[in-house]
Protein backbone atom coordinates (compact mmCIF):
# COMPACT_ATOMS: atom_id res chain seq x y z
CA UNK A 1 0.00 0.00 0.00
CA UNK A 2 1.54 2.95 -0.79
CA UNK A 3 0.45 6.37 1.45
CA UNK A 4 -0.30 10.01 0.51
CA UNK A 5 3.32 10.82 1.17
CA UNK A 6 4.72 8.12 -0.58
CA UNK A 7 2.53 9.53 -4.26
CA UNK A 8 3.88 13.23 -3.30
CA UNK A 9 7.24 11.68 -3.70
CA UNK A 10 6.28 9.79 -7.10
CA UNK A 11 4.66 13.61 -7.94
CA UNK A 12 8.13 15.16 -7.34
CA UNK A 13 9.97 12.11 -9.09
CA UNK A 14 7.89 12.81 -12.39
CA UNK A 15 7.71 16.26 -12.10
CA UNK A 16 4.29 16.82 -12.18
CA UNK A 17 2.30 19.37 -10.11
CA UNK A 18 -0.53 18.09 -8.09
CA UNK A 19 -3.06 19.70 -5.47
CA UNK A 20 -4.04 18.02 -2.14
CA UNK A 21 -7.09 16.80 -3.41
CA UNK A 22 -5.39 15.49 -6.34
CA UNK A 23 -2.57 13.25 -4.36
CA UNK A 24 -5.68 12.31 -2.28
CA UNK A 25 -7.47 11.31 -5.21
CA UNK A 26 -5.20 9.33 -7.12
CA UNK A 27 -3.52 7.69 -3.87
CA UNK A 28 -6.70 5.50 -4.39
CA UNK A 29 -6.57 4.93 -7.33
CA UNK A 30 -2.91 3.89 -7.64
CA UNK A 31 -3.58 1.26 -4.85
CA UNK A 32 -6.16 -0.01 -6.15
CA UNK A 33 -4.15 -0.62 -9.22
CA UNK A 34 -1.48 -2.28 -7.41
CA UNK A 35 -3.21 -4.28 -5.66
CA UNK A 36 -4.49 -5.55 -9.08
CA UNK A 37 -1.12 -6.23 -10.33
CA UNK A 38 0.00 -8.09 -7.05
CA UNK A 39 -1.06 -11.21 -9.08
CA UNK A 40 2.10 -11.13 -10.58
CA UNK A 41 3.63 -12.07 -7.17
CA UNK A 42 2.01 -15.60 -7.56
CA UNK A 43 2.94 -16.26 -10.99
CA UNK A 44 5.24 -19.12 -10.50
CA UNK A 45 7.91 -18.56 -12.97
CA UNK A 46 11.88 -19.38 -12.32
CA UNK A 47 14.72 -18.32 -13.30
CA UNK A 48 14.68 -20.08 -16.18
CA UNK A 49 11.59 -17.72 -18.15
CA UNK A 50 14.19 -14.95 -19.47
CA UNK A 51 12.46 -11.57 -19.29
CA UNK A 52 11.23 -10.31 -22.90
CA UNK A 53 13.62 -8.40 -25.01
CA UNK A 54 12.80 -7.44 -28.19
CA UNK A 55 15.99 -7.55 -29.61
CA UNK A 56 15.72 -10.63 -30.15
CA UNK A 57 13.96 -10.42 -33.66
CA UNK A 58 14.37 -7.08 -34.68
CA UNK A 59 17.18 -5.55 -35.75
CA UNK A 60 18.37 -2.67 -38.49
CA UNK A 61 21.52 -0.25 -38.19
CA UNK A 62 22.05 2.42 -40.40
CA UNK A 63 24.61 4.72 -40.62
CA UNK A 64 24.01 8.30 -38.57
CA UNK A 65 23.74 10.58 -41.02
CA UNK A 66 22.34 13.88 -39.36
CA UNK A 67 19.46 15.93 -41.37
CA UNK A 68 19.43 19.77 -41.05
CA UNK A 69 16.99 21.73 -40.26
CA UNK A 70 17.13 25.57 -40.74
CA UNK A 71 17.45 27.63 -37.12
CA UNK A 72 13.98 28.68 -38.30
CA UNK A 73 12.54 25.54 -38.56
CA UNK A 74 14.53 23.99 -36.10
CA UNK A 75 13.02 26.80 -33.80
CA UNK A 76 9.58 27.07 -35.11
CA UNK A 77 7.42 25.30 -32.15
CA UNK A 78 9.36 26.92 -29.20
CA UNK A 79 7.96 30.15 -28.03
CA UNK A 80 10.90 31.80 -25.62
CA UNK A 81 13.11 32.21 -28.05
CA UNK A 82 15.57 35.14 -27.98
CA UNK A 83 17.93 35.38 -31.40
CA UNK A 84 18.86 31.63 -32.19
CA UNK A 85 18.46 30.46 -28.69
CA UNK A 86 15.71 29.10 -26.55
CA UNK A 87 15.24 30.89 -23.29
CA UNK A 88 14.99 28.07 -19.97
CA UNK A 89 14.34 27.83 -16.53
CA UNK A 90 17.63 28.31 -14.81
CA UNK A 91 18.81 24.84 -13.41
CA UNK A 92 19.20 23.87 -9.65
CA UNK B 1 -20.70 18.49 -55.51
CA UNK B 2 -20.35 14.74 -55.05
CA UNK B 3 -23.61 12.13 -54.40
CA UNK B 4 -23.82 11.14 -51.30
CA UNK B 5 -23.75 7.54 -52.73
CA UNK B 6 -19.94 8.37 -53.91
CA UNK B 7 -18.94 9.86 -50.68
CA UNK B 8 -19.15 6.32 -49.41
CA UNK B 9 -16.89 4.39 -52.34
CA UNK B 10 -14.21 2.64 -50.97
CA UNK B 11 -10.84 3.30 -51.67
CA UNK B 12 -10.13 1.18 -54.88
CA UNK B 13 -13.62 2.05 -56.14
CA UNK B 14 -12.64 5.60 -55.87
CA UNK B 15 -9.36 5.08 -57.20
CA UNK B 16 -10.44 3.45 -59.98
CA UNK B 17 -12.83 6.26 -60.89
CA UNK B 18 -10.45 9.11 -60.23
CA UNK B 19 -7.87 7.20 -62.61
CA UNK B 20 -10.61 7.25 -65.82
CA UNK B 21 -11.51 10.74 -64.70
CA UNK B 22 -15.53 10.28 -64.03
CA UNK B 23 -14.72 11.59 -60.38
CA UNK B 24 -12.80 15.06 -60.13
CA UNK B 25 -10.55 15.19 -56.43
CA UNK B 26 -11.21 18.22 -56.10
CA UNK B 27 -14.84 18.25 -56.01
CA UNK B 28 -14.77 14.71 -53.99
CA UNK B 29 -12.30 16.39 -51.32
CA UNK B 30 -14.88 19.61 -51.24
CA UNK B 31 -17.73 17.47 -50.58
CA UNK B 32 -15.83 15.82 -47.62
CA UNK B 33 -14.78 18.81 -46.27
CA UNK B 34 -18.52 20.33 -46.69
CA UNK B 35 -19.85 16.50 -45.17
CA UNK B 36 -17.84 17.26 -42.34
CA UNK B 37 -18.80 20.63 -41.77
CA UNK B 38 -21.95 19.44 -41.34
CA UNK B 39 -21.29 16.30 -39.59
CA UNK B 40 -18.47 16.62 -37.14
CA UNK B 41 -19.79 19.13 -34.78
CA UNK B 42 -21.61 16.11 -33.41
CA UNK B 43 -19.14 13.22 -33.98
CA UNK B 44 -15.97 15.23 -33.20
CA UNK B 45 -13.68 13.07 -35.49
CA UNK B 46 -11.23 15.41 -36.15
CA UNK B 47 -9.04 17.83 -34.12
CA UNK B 48 -7.10 19.54 -37.31
CA UNK B 49 -8.40 19.87 -40.91
CA UNK B 50 -5.66 19.74 -44.08
CA UNK B 51 -5.81 23.57 -45.23
CA UNK B 52 -4.17 22.50 -48.12
CA UNK B 53 -6.17 19.49 -48.84
CA UNK B 54 -7.85 21.25 -52.06
CA UNK B 55 -4.31 22.50 -53.75
CA UNK B 56 -3.33 18.82 -53.31
CA UNK B 57 -6.62 17.54 -55.00
CA UNK B 58 -6.54 20.02 -57.88
CA UNK B 59 -2.66 18.89 -58.43
CA UNK B 60 -4.11 15.19 -58.64
CA UNK B 61 -6.82 16.29 -61.35
CA UNK B 62 -3.74 18.09 -63.50
CA UNK B 63 -2.29 15.21 -63.72
CA UNK B 64 -4.76 13.01 -64.52
CA UNK B 65 -5.93 15.49 -67.42
CA UNK B 66 -2.18 14.98 -68.07
CA UNK B 67 -1.48 19.01 -67.43
CA UNK B 68 1.07 18.38 -65.70
CA UNK B 69 4.81 16.69 -66.23
CA UNK B 70 4.35 13.67 -64.18
CA UNK B 71 4.86 11.47 -67.86
CA UNK B 72 1.61 9.48 -66.37
CA UNK B 73 3.23 8.26 -62.87
CA UNK B 74 -0.40 8.49 -61.80
CA UNK B 75 -1.68 5.88 -63.43
CA UNK B 76 0.89 2.96 -61.12
CA UNK B 77 -0.40 5.38 -57.72
CA UNK B 78 -2.80 3.09 -56.06
CA UNK B 79 -4.38 5.42 -53.84
CA UNK B 80 -4.74 8.54 -55.85
CA UNK B 81 -6.81 11.14 -54.88
CA UNK B 82 -8.24 8.73 -51.62
CA UNK B 83 -8.92 11.20 -48.63
CA UNK B 84 -6.70 9.62 -45.53
CA UNK B 85 -7.49 10.97 -41.97
CA UNK B 86 -4.71 10.40 -39.83
CA UNK B 87 -4.63 9.65 -35.99
CA UNK B 88 -3.08 12.94 -34.22
CA UNK B 89 -0.39 10.93 -32.56
CA UNK B 90 1.35 10.73 -36.02
CA UNK B 91 2.90 13.52 -37.58
CA UNK B 92 2.78 14.90 -40.49
CA UNK B 93 4.71 17.84 -42.36
CA UNK B 94 3.01 21.28 -41.24
CA UNK B 95 -0.57 19.83 -39.94
CA UNK B 96 -0.62 20.55 -36.19
CA UNK B 97 -0.67 17.25 -33.98
CA UNK B 98 -1.89 17.46 -30.78
CA UNK B 99 -1.86 13.80 -29.44
CA UNK B 100 -5.40 15.24 -28.18
CA UNK B 101 -3.16 17.37 -25.32
CA UNK B 102 -2.49 20.38 -24.16
CA UNK B 103 0.98 19.64 -23.83
CA UNK B 104 1.09 19.73 -27.54
CA UNK B 105 -2.11 21.68 -28.59
CA UNK B 106 0.31 24.34 -31.34
CA UNK B 107 2.52 21.54 -31.92
CA UNK B 108 3.38 21.30 -36.00
CA UNK B 109 5.99 18.94 -36.61
CA UNK B 110 8.92 19.33 -39.34
CA UNK B 111 8.40 15.88 -40.97
CA UNK B 112 5.91 13.41 -41.92
CA UNK B 113 6.38 10.34 -40.10
CA UNK B 114 6.78 7.49 -42.88
CA UNK B 115 3.90 5.42 -43.18
CA UNK B 116 2.36 8.83 -44.09
CA UNK B 117 5.20 9.61 -46.26
CA UNK B 118 4.61 6.55 -48.16
CA UNK B 119 0.92 6.43 -48.08
CA UNK B 120 1.09 10.34 -49.47
CA UNK B 121 3.42 8.98 -52.46
CA UNK B 122 1.02 6.38 -53.43
CA UNK B 123 -1.67 9.29 -54.01
CA UNK B 124 -3.44 10.10 -50.35
CA UNK B 125 -4.47 13.26 -49.80
CA UNK B 126 -4.44 13.88 -45.69
CA UNK B 127 -7.81 15.00 -45.03
CA UNK B 128 -7.28 15.68 -41.40
CA UNK B 129 -6.48 14.96 -37.87
CA UNK B 130 -8.51 12.78 -36.04
CA UNK B 131 -9.58 12.73 -31.70
CA UNK B 132 -7.77 10.30 -29.50
CA UNK B 133 -7.44 9.55 -25.78
CA UNK B 134 -4.06 11.80 -24.66
CA UNK B 135 -1.06 9.88 -25.90
CA UNK B 136 -3.10 7.29 -26.92
CA UNK B 137 -4.12 6.47 -22.90
CA UNK B 138 -7.58 4.90 -23.23
CA UNK B 139 -10.45 2.90 -24.96
CA UNK B 140 -13.03 5.39 -25.40
CA UNK B 141 -11.66 8.25 -27.03
CA UNK B 142 -12.84 10.51 -23.78
CA UNK B 143 -9.43 11.09 -22.41
CA UNK B 144 -9.28 13.95 -25.09
CA UNK B 145 -8.37 17.35 -24.07
CA UNK B 146 -10.46 18.25 -27.57
CA UNK B 147 -13.87 16.50 -26.00
CA UNK B 148 -15.33 13.05 -26.26
CA UNK B 149 -15.87 11.63 -30.07
CA UNK B 150 -19.50 10.16 -30.37
CA UNK B 151 -20.20 7.02 -31.87
CA UNK B 152 -21.75 7.86 -35.39
CA UNK B 153 -24.08 4.65 -34.88
CA UNK B 154 -25.16 5.70 -31.58
CA UNK B 155 -24.49 9.16 -30.19
CA UNK B 156 -24.43 8.62 -26.98
CA UNK B 157 -21.99 5.93 -27.07
CA UNK B 158 -18.51 6.14 -27.30
CA UNK B 159 -16.41 5.61 -30.54
CA UNK B 160 -13.86 3.32 -28.71
CA UNK B 161 -10.31 4.30 -28.41
CA UNK B 162 -7.86 5.22 -28.39
CA UNK B 163 -8.25 5.94 -32.27
CA UNK B 164 -11.92 6.50 -31.99
CA UNK B 165 -11.56 9.70 -34.18
CA UNK B 166 -10.44 7.88 -36.87
CA UNK B 167 -12.71 5.09 -36.65
CA UNK B 168 -15.69 7.41 -36.45
CA UNK B 169 -14.58 9.27 -39.59
CA UNK B 170 -14.53 6.27 -41.31
CA UNK B 171 -17.76 4.95 -40.62
CA UNK B 172 -19.75 8.13 -40.95
CA UNK B 173 -17.55 8.39 -44.26
CA UNK B 174 -15.61 11.53 -43.47
CA UNK B 175 -12.40 9.80 -44.49
CA UNK B 176 -12.29 6.54 -47.06
CA UNK B 177 -9.44 5.05 -45.01
CA UNK B 178 -7.65 6.28 -41.60
CA UNK B 179 -4.48 5.61 -39.58
CA UNK B 180 -5.08 4.63 -35.93
CA UNK B 181 -2.17 3.32 -33.84
CA UNK B 182 -2.27 0.21 -31.34
CA UNK B 183 -0.61 -0.66 -28.15
CA UNK B 184 -2.97 -2.58 -27.02
CA UNK B 185 -6.00 -2.84 -28.99
CA UNK B 186 -6.55 0.78 -29.76
CA UNK B 187 -7.15 0.66 -33.56
CA UNK B 188 -9.24 -2.87 -33.13
CA UNK B 189 -11.20 -1.23 -30.11
CA UNK B 190 -12.82 1.66 -32.44
CA UNK B 191 -12.89 -0.68 -35.59
CA UNK B 192 -14.88 -3.06 -33.50
CA UNK B 193 -17.27 -0.28 -31.72
CA UNK B 194 -17.62 1.53 -35.39
CA UNK B 195 -18.20 -1.46 -37.57
CA UNK B 196 -15.01 -1.26 -39.79
CA UNK B 197 -11.94 -2.99 -40.49
CA UNK B 198 -9.02 -2.40 -38.03
CA UNK B 199 -5.59 -4.09 -38.52
CA UNK B 200 -3.11 -4.41 -35.77
CA UNK B 201 0.11 -5.53 -38.11
CA UNK B 202 2.89 -7.52 -36.90
CA UNK B 203 5.12 -5.36 -34.62
CA UNK B 204 8.03 -4.19 -37.07
CA UNK B 205 6.27 -4.14 -40.40
CA UNK B 206 5.13 -0.98 -40.32
CA UNK B 207 7.83 1.83 -39.49
CA UNK B 208 7.03 3.98 -35.87
CA UNK B 209 9.65 6.41 -37.23
CA UNK B 210 6.89 9.75 -36.78
CA UNK B 211 4.87 7.90 -34.15
CA UNK B 212 4.85 10.01 -30.95
CA UNK B 213 5.99 7.17 -28.27
CA UNK B 214 4.00 6.07 -25.50
CA UNK B 215 4.87 2.34 -24.89
CA UNK B 216 7.63 1.55 -27.78
CA UNK B 217 7.91 -2.19 -27.28
CA UNK B 218 4.33 -2.45 -27.92
CA UNK B 219 2.68 -0.11 -30.14
CA UNK B 220 2.77 0.11 -33.93
CA UNK B 221 0.72 2.26 -36.65
CA UNK B 222 -2.37 0.30 -37.46
CA UNK B 223 -4.82 0.59 -40.75
CA UNK B 224 -8.39 1.26 -40.54
CA UNK B 225 -10.72 0.88 -43.98
CA UNK B 226 -14.57 0.14 -45.07
CA UNK B 227 -13.83 -2.82 -46.73
CA UNK B 228 -11.18 -5.76 -46.89
CA UNK B 229 -9.89 -4.64 -50.71
CA UNK B 230 -8.82 -1.14 -48.77
CA UNK B 231 -7.22 -2.97 -46.00
CA UNK B 232 -4.98 -4.37 -48.69
CA UNK B 233 -4.39 -1.72 -50.94
CA UNK B 234 -2.91 0.14 -47.23
CA UNK B 235 -1.02 -2.70 -45.96
CA UNK B 236 0.62 -2.87 -49.43
CA UNK B 237 1.95 0.60 -49.40
CA UNK B 238 2.53 1.27 -45.48
CA UNK B 239 4.67 -2.05 -44.55
CA UNK B 240 8.02 -2.45 -45.11
CA UNK B 241 11.82 -1.61 -43.91
CA UNK B 242 12.73 1.79 -42.50
CA UNK B 243 15.75 2.53 -41.89
CA UNK B 244 14.91 5.23 -39.54
CA UNK B 245 13.25 2.99 -37.20
CA UNK B 246 15.39 0.14 -36.42
CA UNK B 247 12.46 -1.92 -35.36
CA UNK B 248 11.25 -2.33 -38.46
CA UNK B 249 11.38 -6.20 -39.63
CA UNK B 250 14.38 -6.73 -42.87
CA UNK B 251 12.32 -9.21 -44.17
CA UNK B 252 9.16 -7.75 -44.08
CA UNK B 253 8.70 -6.60 -47.58
CA UNK B 254 9.34 -10.12 -49.33
CA UNK B 255 6.67 -11.77 -46.94
CA UNK B 256 4.05 -10.09 -47.88
CA UNK B 257 2.16 -10.98 -50.46
CA UNK B 258 -1.45 -9.86 -50.85
CA UNK B 259 -3.20 -10.93 -54.03
CA UNK B 260 -6.72 -10.67 -53.22
CA UNK B 261 -8.08 -11.53 -56.82
CA UNK B 262 -6.95 -14.72 -56.43
CA UNK B 263 -8.14 -15.66 -52.66
CA UNK B 264 -10.27 -18.37 -52.13
CA UNK B 265 -13.58 -17.26 -50.85
CA UNK B 266 -13.74 -20.59 -48.55
CA UNK B 267 -11.87 -21.36 -44.92
CA UNK B 268 -11.41 -25.00 -45.99
CA UNK B 269 -8.25 -27.10 -44.32
CA UNK B 270 -8.14 -24.12 -41.98
CA UNK B 271 -7.70 -24.51 -38.03
CA UNK B 272 -8.49 -21.44 -35.58
CA UNK B 273 -8.82 -21.90 -31.96
CA UNK B 274 -10.58 -20.01 -29.52
CA UNK B 275 -9.43 -19.61 -25.66
CA UNK B 276 -11.34 -20.57 -23.45
CA UNK B 277 -10.39 -18.14 -20.63
CA UNK B 278 -11.70 -15.53 -22.33
CA UNK B 279 -15.04 -16.58 -24.24
CA UNK B 280 -16.03 -18.13 -20.69
CA UNK B 281 -15.18 -14.99 -18.89
CA UNK B 282 -17.86 -13.21 -16.79
CA UNK B 283 -16.80 -10.09 -18.27
CA UNK B 284 -18.17 -11.19 -21.40
CA UNK B 285 -20.94 -9.55 -22.48
CA UNK B 286 -23.52 -11.80 -23.35
CA UNK B 287 -24.53 -10.07 -26.61
CA UNK B 288 -20.69 -10.05 -27.34
CA UNK B 289 -20.72 -13.96 -26.80
CA UNK B 290 -23.85 -14.69 -28.89
CA UNK B 291 -22.07 -13.19 -31.82
CA UNK B 292 -18.86 -14.62 -31.18
CA UNK B 293 -20.62 -17.92 -31.34
CA UNK B 294 -22.18 -17.48 -34.45
CA UNK B 295 -19.04 -15.93 -36.07
CA UNK B 296 -17.34 -19.21 -35.08
CA UNK B 297 -20.65 -20.91 -37.16
CA UNK B 298 -19.82 -18.61 -40.14
CA UNK B 299 -16.38 -19.79 -40.30
CA UNK B 300 -17.32 -23.76 -40.14
CA UNK B 301 -19.50 -23.28 -42.62
CA UNK B 302 -16.34 -21.47 -44.92
CA UNK B 303 -14.79 -24.71 -44.13
CA UNK B 304 -12.52 -24.06 -40.87
CA UNK B 305 -12.40 -26.15 -38.50
CA UNK B 306 -12.43 -24.42 -34.63
CA UNK B 307 -11.12 -25.45 -31.52
CA UNK B 308 -10.91 -24.11 -27.80
CA UNK B 309 -7.91 -24.03 -26.45
CA UNK B 310 -6.62 -23.21 -23.07
CA UNK B 311 -3.74 -20.48 -21.83
CA UNK B 312 -3.54 -19.76 -18.38
CA UNK B 313 -1.22 -17.71 -18.34
CA UNK B 314 -4.04 -14.91 -19.96
CA UNK B 315 -4.86 -14.73 -16.21
CA UNK B 316 -1.41 -12.09 -15.97
CA UNK B 317 -1.95 -10.72 -19.59
CA UNK B 318 -3.19 -7.04 -18.10
CA UNK B 319 -0.90 -6.71 -15.68
CA UNK B 320 2.06 -7.54 -17.70
CA UNK B 321 0.99 -5.21 -19.93
CA UNK B 322 -0.26 -2.39 -18.01
CA UNK B 323 3.09 -2.49 -16.20
CA UNK B 324 5.23 -2.38 -19.01
CA UNK B 325 3.17 0.31 -20.97
CA UNK B 326 2.87 2.54 -17.78
CA UNK B 327 6.81 1.95 -17.74
CA UNK B 328 7.56 2.81 -21.09
CA UNK B 329 5.22 5.83 -21.12
CA UNK B 330 6.53 7.45 -18.08
CA UNK B 331 9.76 7.25 -19.95
CA UNK B 332 8.60 8.39 -23.22
CA UNK B 333 6.67 11.33 -21.60
CA UNK B 334 9.39 12.61 -19.24
CA UNK B 335 10.35 15.04 -22.67
CA UNK B 336 7.70 17.30 -22.58
CA UNK B 337 9.24 19.85 -20.42
CA UNK B 338 7.91 23.14 -22.15
CA UNK B 339 11.41 24.55 -23.31
CA UNK B 340 11.81 23.40 -26.82
CA UNK B 341 8.00 22.78 -28.28
CA UNK B 342 4.25 22.46 -26.72
CA UNK B 343 2.74 23.98 -23.45
CA UNK B 344 5.37 26.84 -21.77
CA UNK B 345 5.16 29.22 -19.51
CA UNK B 346 7.86 32.34 -19.03
CA UNK B 347 11.22 30.98 -17.60
CA UNK B 348 12.27 34.11 -16.36
CA UNK B 349 13.46 33.97 -12.29
CA UNK B 350 11.86 30.43 -12.37
CA UNK B 351 13.68 27.58 -10.77
CA UNK B 352 14.45 24.42 -13.50
CA UNK B 353 11.84 21.93 -10.97
CA UNK B 354 8.99 24.01 -10.15
CA UNK B 355 8.80 25.34 -13.85
CA UNK B 356 9.34 21.40 -15.10
CA UNK B 357 6.31 20.62 -12.59
CA UNK B 358 4.06 22.81 -13.24
CA UNK B 359 4.23 22.74 -17.83
CA UNK B 360 3.63 19.10 -16.66
CA UNK B 361 0.87 19.55 -14.38
CA UNK B 362 -1.36 20.10 -17.72
CA UNK B 363 -1.45 16.42 -18.21
CA UNK B 364 -4.65 15.11 -18.28
CA UNK B 365 -5.74 12.70 -15.42
CA UNK B 366 -5.54 9.43 -17.56
CA UNK B 367 -1.89 10.19 -18.73
CA UNK B 368 -0.91 11.83 -14.90
CA UNK B 369 -2.12 8.87 -13.15
CA UNK B 370 -0.22 5.93 -15.97
CA UNK B 371 3.13 8.26 -15.27
CA UNK B 372 2.75 8.13 -11.80
CA UNK B 373 2.53 4.26 -11.54
CA UNK B 374 4.84 3.64 -14.40
CA UNK B 375 6.95 6.02 -11.87
CA UNK B 376 6.64 3.39 -9.24
CA UNK B 377 6.97 -0.11 -11.12
CA UNK B 378 10.19 0.98 -12.08
CA UNK B 379 11.58 2.42 -8.71
CA UNK B 380 14.51 1.53 -6.92
CA UNK B 381 12.97 -1.32 -4.53
CA UNK B 382 9.99 -2.08 -7.13
CA UNK B 383 11.61 -2.52 -10.41
CA UNK B 384 12.36 -6.49 -9.46
CA UNK B 385 8.62 -7.11 -7.93
CA UNK B 386 6.26 -5.72 -10.97
CA UNK B 387 8.54 -4.82 -14.08
CA UNK B 388 10.60 -7.36 -14.58
CA UNK B 389 8.00 -10.02 -13.13
CA UNK B 390 5.36 -8.72 -15.92
CA UNK B 391 8.26 -8.92 -18.64
CA UNK B 392 8.75 -12.21 -17.56
CA UNK B 393 4.97 -12.79 -17.57
CA UNK B 394 4.93 -11.12 -21.28
CA UNK B 395 7.09 -13.77 -22.19
CA UNK B 396 5.92 -16.87 -20.47
CA UNK B 397 2.26 -15.51 -22.38
CA UNK B 398 4.10 -14.89 -26.10
CA UNK B 399 5.42 -18.79 -25.83
CA UNK B 400 2.28 -20.37 -25.13
CA UNK B 401 0.59 -18.43 -27.57
CA UNK B 402 2.71 -18.87 -30.53
CA UNK B 403 2.69 -22.57 -29.25
CA UNK B 404 -1.33 -22.32 -30.25
CA UNK B 405 0.01 -21.07 -33.22
CA UNK B 406 2.12 -23.63 -34.09
CA UNK B 407 -1.58 -26.08 -34.03
CA UNK B 408 -3.69 -23.56 -35.50
CA UNK B 409 -3.40 -21.10 -38.40
CA UNK B 410 -5.04 -18.25 -36.30
CA UNK B 411 -6.76 -17.45 -32.85
CA UNK B 412 -10.25 -16.22 -32.95
CA UNK B 413 -11.30 -13.97 -30.24
CA UNK B 414 -14.36 -11.44 -29.59
CA UNK B 415 -12.56 -8.28 -30.27
CA UNK B 416 -13.88 -6.18 -27.02
CA UNK B 417 -15.95 -8.02 -24.58
CA UNK B 418 -18.49 -5.31 -24.16
CA UNK B 419 -20.80 -3.07 -26.02
CA UNK B 420 -19.52 0.13 -26.76
CA UNK B 421 -20.73 2.08 -23.44
CA UNK B 422 -22.03 5.21 -22.78
CA UNK B 423 -20.73 8.30 -22.98
CA UNK B 424 -19.54 9.20 -19.45
CA UNK B 425 -20.51 5.36 -18.17
CA UNK B 426 -16.80 4.17 -17.78
CA UNK B 427 -14.47 7.28 -17.23
CA UNK B 428 -14.52 7.44 -13.46
CA UNK B 429 -13.04 3.72 -12.73
CA UNK B 430 -9.66 3.33 -14.38
CA UNK B 431 -8.97 -0.46 -13.28
CA UNK B 432 -12.49 -1.31 -14.67
CA UNK B 433 -11.71 0.33 -17.85
CA UNK B 434 -8.51 -1.15 -18.44
CA UNK B 435 -10.24 -4.38 -17.69
CA UNK B 436 -12.28 -4.52 -21.39
CA UNK B 437 -8.62 -4.43 -23.17
CA UNK B 438 -8.25 -8.71 -22.27
CA UNK B 439 -8.98 -9.90 -25.63
CA UNK B 440 -6.69 -7.49 -27.55
CA UNK B 441 -3.40 -6.83 -25.25
CA UNK B 442 -2.09 -10.28 -26.27
CA UNK B 443 -1.32 -9.58 -29.71
CA UNK B 444 0.80 -6.82 -28.41
CA UNK B 445 2.47 -8.54 -25.67
CA UNK B 446 3.39 -11.53 -28.57
CA UNK B 447 4.00 -8.80 -31.35
CA UNK B 448 1.65 -10.62 -33.82
CA UNK B 449 -0.85 -9.13 -36.55
CA UNK B 450 -4.52 -8.68 -35.22
CA UNK B 451 -7.82 -7.86 -37.16
CA UNK B 452 -10.53 -6.49 -36.02
CA UNK B 453 -13.60 -7.44 -38.45
CA UNK B 454 -17.22 -5.98 -38.37
CA UNK B 455 -19.46 -8.98 -37.39
CA UNK B 456 -22.57 -7.99 -36.44
CA UNK B 457 -25.52 -5.31 -34.58
CA UNK B 458 -27.01 -5.58 -31.33
CA UNK B 459 -29.95 -3.35 -30.72
CA UNK B 460 -27.70 -0.86 -33.22
CA UNK B 461 -24.95 -1.31 -31.46
CA UNK B 462 -21.69 -2.95 -33.73
CA UNK B 463 -20.34 -5.59 -32.63
CA UNK B 464 -16.90 -6.98 -33.71
CA UNK B 465 -14.55 -10.96 -34.74
CA UNK B 466 -10.99 -10.71 -33.91
CA UNK B 467 -8.45 -12.94 -35.76
CA UNK B 468 -4.66 -12.83 -34.54
CA UNK B 469 -1.82 -14.87 -36.70
CA UNK B 470 1.96 -15.83 -36.69
CA UNK B 471 4.15 -13.13 -37.32
CA UNK B 472 3.73 -11.45 -40.69
CA UNK B 473 1.17 -13.20 -41.44
CA UNK B 474 -1.45 -10.85 -42.27
CA UNK B 475 -2.07 -12.04 -45.58
CA UNK B 476 -4.18 -14.97 -44.00
CA UNK B 477 -5.88 -12.16 -41.47
CA UNK B 478 -6.99 -10.33 -44.81
CA UNK B 479 -8.18 -14.07 -46.23
CA UNK B 480 -10.34 -14.23 -43.68
CA UNK B 481 -12.06 -11.06 -43.65
CA UNK B 482 -12.47 -11.33 -47.45
CA UNK B 483 -13.86 -14.44 -46.86
CA UNK B 484 -16.12 -13.31 -44.12
CA UNK B 485 -17.42 -10.32 -46.06
CA UNK B 486 -18.12 -12.54 -49.24
CA UNK B 487 -20.21 -14.83 -47.28
CA UNK B 488 -22.02 -12.11 -45.12
CA UNK B 489 -23.85 -10.08 -47.86
CA UNK B 490 -25.36 -7.01 -45.94
CA UNK B 491 -25.37 -8.35 -42.58
CA UNK B 492 -23.68 -5.03 -41.24
CA UNK B 493 -24.32 -1.91 -42.43
CA UNK B 494 -20.76 -1.03 -43.78
CA UNK B 495 -21.26 2.63 -43.43
CA UNK B 496 -23.82 5.32 -42.11
CA UNK B 497 -24.66 7.55 -44.83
Amino acid sequence: MVGVEEVRHLAHLARIGMKEEELRLYTEQINEILTYFNMLDELDIGNDIEPYRMSREYKAMRDDIPVAFSAGNALSNAKNVKGRFIKAPKMG
Amino acid sequence: MVSSSKIALSAYELVEEVKVGSISVEDYIASMIERIGSMDERINAYITLNDHALEEARMIDKMVKGYSNDNGSYATKSLLGVPLAVKDNISTQGIRTTCASRMLEDYVPLYDATVVKRLKGAGAIVIGKTNMDEFGMGSTTEFSAFGATHNPWVYERVAGGSSGGSAAALAACMASIALGSDTGGSVRCPASFCSIYGLKPTYGLLSRYGLISYANSLECIGLMARSVLDLALMLKVAAGSDMQNDHTSIDANSSISLDLESMNHDLKGMRFATIREIVESEGTDEPVRDSMFDALSSVERLGAVVEEVSIPSLRYALASYYTIAMAEASSNLARYDGVRYGYTAQPDGVAWNEFYSKIRSNFGSEVKRRIMLGTYVLSSGYYGRYYMKAQKARALIRDEMLKVLNHYNAIMLPTMPILPPRIGERISDPLRLYMVDICTVIANLAGIPALSIPYSMYNGLPIGVQFMARHLDEPLLLRIAYALESARGDKVRRCMI
